[in-house]
């Protein structure tokens, strides 16, 4: 036999064992499967029938998170939050006079004017202590446009007298108030602030008020008493 | 939950709070003292440091007084935002002056200035008479040339 004679056998072998498959007959299920199978199916609709129903009928439940913090808790934790910060920043107050308000800080205090209505915003005028200690004559003076400084001294003593007039927009001083106390007294033209500097060693005074048009601040090397005099010398 | 958001404010408030150094009141800035770590006040008392801007002109003030100072030395300089943090110093605008006394006051101006943020540092020196000193800046509020 002859390599082409056996490939041509070959051929027609494989091609009709092939052929076979593509002619096998459908296969017949048993009644019992056909019953079992038409029985699980039935139940499968009926089930998906169900789910269907329950889900029209009762929508999906949310469930909602309540707060279990009651108002004493929320309270305390405000509480807690308040004082933390105002450790963090450091105590800050506000300072309210007749003429003036301002922030006062732990070592010191900015001060504002607070009726700026109708006042001048150039030095119009200057001031000037008309009565001065004896002792006391003009040192130095400086002029700007919004400020005009005096300084009064006693050669002998060393002691100054100096008067600062403000254009009261301004007016933005810091006081030293760490261990000085902020008051109001009682002065010809009304009131004014006073911080008594002096100790042992110095004697220092700090006054000042609103004449109208200007802030007027004194501070004096003199005791709080002779330096309330200075001013009602000058009917201040 | 409303108690993690609580805490979650709470620690960018810090965060703000441990960052933020300058007072702010009303509109404007104000002036404000820097004196580091060290306890400031022992002799000055009432430190100031103004700005006053007209018609692209700056009048610079500084002032101070101290309770038994003999000598006081203040350096004065008109400062430029630059931005962020910084402040550049304005050409020909630095000036110092020494007394030997208790009080001081030094006024200057600086004209043709270019748009910008401005302010005024401030530098006091103040000596007493055993030879301690106290060095203490403060900055004006800031203006805007337009």
């Amino acid at each position: 036999m002859n390599e082409e004679i056996f490939k041509s056998i070959l051929e027609k072998a494989v091609l009709n064992e092939y052929a076979d498959i593509d002619n096998t007959p459908d296969h017949k299920f048993s009644l019992k499967h056909r019953i079992a199978m038409k029985r699980i199916f039935a139940r499968y609709e009926r089930n998906v029938r169900k789910l269907c129903k329950s889900e029209i009928a009762e929508p999906t439940r949310t469930t909602t998170y309540r707060p279990i913090h009651s108002i004493r808790q929320k309270l305390l934790i405000a509480m807690l939050i308040i004082i933390l910060m105002s450790f963090l920043v450091g105590w800050v107050a506000v300072y309210v006079s007749s003429n003036f308000h301002g922030t006062v800080y732990h070592d010191y205090t900015q001060i504002t004017a607070k009726n700026y209505k109708d006042c001048p915003q150039t030095i119009e005028y200057k001031f000037a202590l008309m009565n001065v200690p004896s002792g006391f004559e003009v040192e130095e003076t400086d002029l700007s446009s919004i400020h005009y400084y005096t300084l009064y001294m006693n050669s002998s003593t060393q002691q100054t007298i100096e008067v600062r007039q403000w254009v009261k927009t301004k007016f933005e001083p810091n006081y030293n108030t760490e261990h000085y106390k902020l008051e109001e007294v009682n002065v010809s033209s009304g009131t004014a602030l006073c911080i008594d500097f002096s100790d042992t060693a110095y004697k220092q005074t700090l006054m000042v008020w609103d004449n109208g048009d200007y802030i007027i601040e004194v501070l004096a090397d003199l005791d709080k008493e002779s330096t309330i005099d200075l001013l009602k010398m000058n009917k201040l | 939950m409303q108690l993690k958001k609580l805490m979650a404010s709470l620690g960018v408030i810090l965060c703000f709070c441990t960052t933020s150094s300058t007072a702010v009141y009303a509109e404007a800035t104000v002036p404000y003292v820097d004196s580091g770590i060290s306890l400031m006040y022992e002799i000055a008392d009432n430190p100031v440091s103004t700005l006053n801007i007209t018609n692209g002109t700056a009048e610079c003030i500084s002032s101070v007084k101290g309770k038994g100072a003999v000598r006081i030395t203040v350096v004065q300089t008109l400062q430029k935002y630059w931005g962020l943090w910084f402040w550049d110093s304005v050409d020909g605008a630095e000036w110092t002056r020494t007394v030997e006394r208790n009080s001081i006051s030094l006024t200057n101006s600086k004209s043709g200035l270019d748009s910008g943020k401005y302010r005024v540092k401030s530098v006091f020196t103040l000596t007493d008479q055993n030879g301690k000193s106290e060095t203490i800046t403060v900055y004006s509020s800031e203006q805007e040339v337009s």
